[in-house]
């Protein structure tokens, strides 16, 4: 079963959450992830199961601020409680070097596709 | 009455008809014709009326409709809409429920034979259902009026209360940010610049902490997110640092217990906050600093070479329980320190390397003192952002004067 919602398709910054299953979800961050596009996010990300396995795609991310950071450690810290983890795909320069100051990369893994972000949470799992 | 073939067959198709009523009468008002529909509303079959007066039969006749037959035994025709004449001739509107009265549209004309009245005829509507549903669209619009005019005061009402948060927030904010301490030894400048966007207030701050023994130390913060819930955990870290950092003066023991102690007070999942504390001890020419995760501040020293105070620990709030680790530095006469928040460095989108532009900035200009170097940083955030700062700015420059005699 997939079920995706797009927030918002023009311009700024959008989010995307594919559910795989009710366990397990893909989420796509494109553009300018700040306040706004949290924001706007809010009531698609609100009514959503907590995920176990979460898999966000970076690589389209044009911008992050401290409030797109606090999004995907909000993700990755209700994965974890659910004994499962969050994985970033398609990592680049900015994002990579924001996490590092923050101290927060060691809250995910990173993978080189979405199959294989999935394959290596699952494994490690428990 | 009708006599020829025209009359004749026109009748039988009026009396037959069950669409409307018609009543034909002489120049006498009596009743010379009651259609099928007449008699099944009137409970008068249009035997028992054959001959009677009109007014006889409705005895209540408005006096608009009397008029009217009046007008038409002049020769005047007459239409009576129900929207101004009631009950015309009273009758139960068939098959509704709850019964109620016919609403009527009524025409009442003169019957002509050549120049000669011979008669009236008189043709009755009924509209009752069509005011119904008049009556029941106007109750839906008058709803629909009533939820308007609620929506609109209640969108008054949280107007007002957004406009009442956003005041409250920055009085909030403000009260968090003081003014340099007063100190002769240092050249101190802050600045504090809020969010091109109201809603985007809340959550950088400053604050200084005097010791006893002459040392200071300086503090720069930034609370993820924006509005009261920032401001809140804005407040709640700026007292909490201060009651740490009086304690004890290792910035790296500081920031574990601030962490520990503010780690339990954040609820929401992804909140957190980055810091950078610099303890500034004077006697020894040193700075003693941690960095939780937030963009690294710019030392220049005399000599124009450059060291940033990144990162000794992540940011506060993340994780139950971390360790920070403490760096160090000389600071001597002619040295600058420029903390920042990333509203400066971030204040340009596209810009990757927001830290070079603040080190060559502080570098460039490092005999200008502290208030110079604080408004370039300012201006170059403006500029940068294209004049509408789209996050708080926050900056603190300390520099040590080089000539104190």
């Amino acid at each position: 079963m997939t079920d995706s919602q797009t927030t918002d398709s023009a311009g700024v910054g959008s989010l995307d959450i594919e559910e795989r299953d009710e366990m397990t979800a893909i989420v796509r961050l494109v553009g300018e992830i700040d306040l706004a596009a949290v924001e706007r996010a809010g009531p698609a990300l609100k009514n959503r199961p907590q995920y176990r396995f979460v898999v966000i795609e970076v690589a389209r991310i044009t911008f992050l601020d401290s409030t797109g950071v606090g999004l995907l450690v909000s993700m990755a810290k209700a994965a974890r409680q659910r004994s499962g983890g969050a994985a970033l795909v398609g990592m680049q320069p900015r994002v990579e070097k924001l996490l590092r100051i923050a101290g927060l990369s060691p809250l995910f893994t990173t993978a080189d596709s979405i199959e294989a972000a999935l394959q290596s949470l699952q494994a490690h799992s428990g | 009455m009708p006599d020829t073939w025209i009359a004749r067959s026109t009748w039988r198709w009026l009396r037959e008809t069950s669409t409307l009523g018609v009543v034909i009468t002489n120049n006498d008002l009596l009743v010379q014709g009651w259609n099928r529909w007449m008699e099944e509303r009137s409970d008068l079959t249009a035997a028992e009326v054959q001959g009677r007066s009109l007014l006889d039969i409705y005895p209540h006749l408005a006096s608009a409709t009397r008029t009217s037959y009046e007008a038409a035994l002049r020769g005047e025709s007459r239409l009576l809409a129900q929207r101004f004449h009631r009950n015309m001739f009273p009758m139960q509107a068939p098959s509704l429920s709850p019964q109620r009265q016919m609403e009527q549209k009524v025409v009442i004309a003169p019957l002509w034979d050549g120049d000669q009245i011979l008669g009236t005829i008189t043709v009755i509507d009924d509209v009752t259902r069509r005011v119904l549903q008049e009556e029941m669209l106007q109750k839906q619009i008058d709803e629909l009026e009533q939820v308007r005019a609620e929506l609109d005061r209640s969108g008054r009402d949280l107007a007002v209360a957004l406009a009442y948060e956003r005041d409250l927030v920055q009085v909030f904010v403000r009260s968090l940010l003081q003014d340099c301490p007063n100190d002769a030894r240092f050249d101190l400048a802050c600045r504090y610049y809020p969010a091109y966007t109201q809603e985007h207030i809340g959550g950088d701050f400053y604050d200084f902490v005097r010791f006893g023994d002459g040392a200071m130390g300086v503090v720069i913060g930034d609370v993820c997110g924006k509005g009261m819930r920032a401001a809140v955990y804005t407040a709640m870290a700026k007292y909490t640092f201060r009651a740490f950092a009086l304690e004890d003066a290792a910035p790296a023991a500081v920031m574990m217990r601030l962490n520990r102690c503010l780690y339990q007070q954040i609820v929401e999942a992804g909140m957190f906050m980055s810091f950078t504390y610099v303890f500034v001890d004077i006697a020894q020419g040193r700075l003693r600093w941690a960095n939780a995760g937030h963009p690294a501040a710019v030392l220049v020293d005399p000599r124009g070479q450059t060291e940033y105070l990144t990162a000794t620990g992540p940011v506060i709030g993340a994780f139950e329980d971390v360790s920070f680790r403490e760096g160090s530095a000389s600071f001597e006469p002619g040295s600058v320190l420029a903390l920042y928040t990333d509203g400066v460095t971030e204040a340009d989108r596209r810009e990757e390397e927001g830290e070079r532009v603040v080190e060559q900035v502080v570098r460039q200009n490092s005999g200008l003192g502290a208030d110079g170097i604080a408004d370039l940083l300012h201006e170059y955030a403006e500029v940068a952002s294209r004049g509408q700062l789209r996050d708080d700015i926050a900056i603190v420059v300390v520099r040590y004067p080089e000539d104190r005699s």
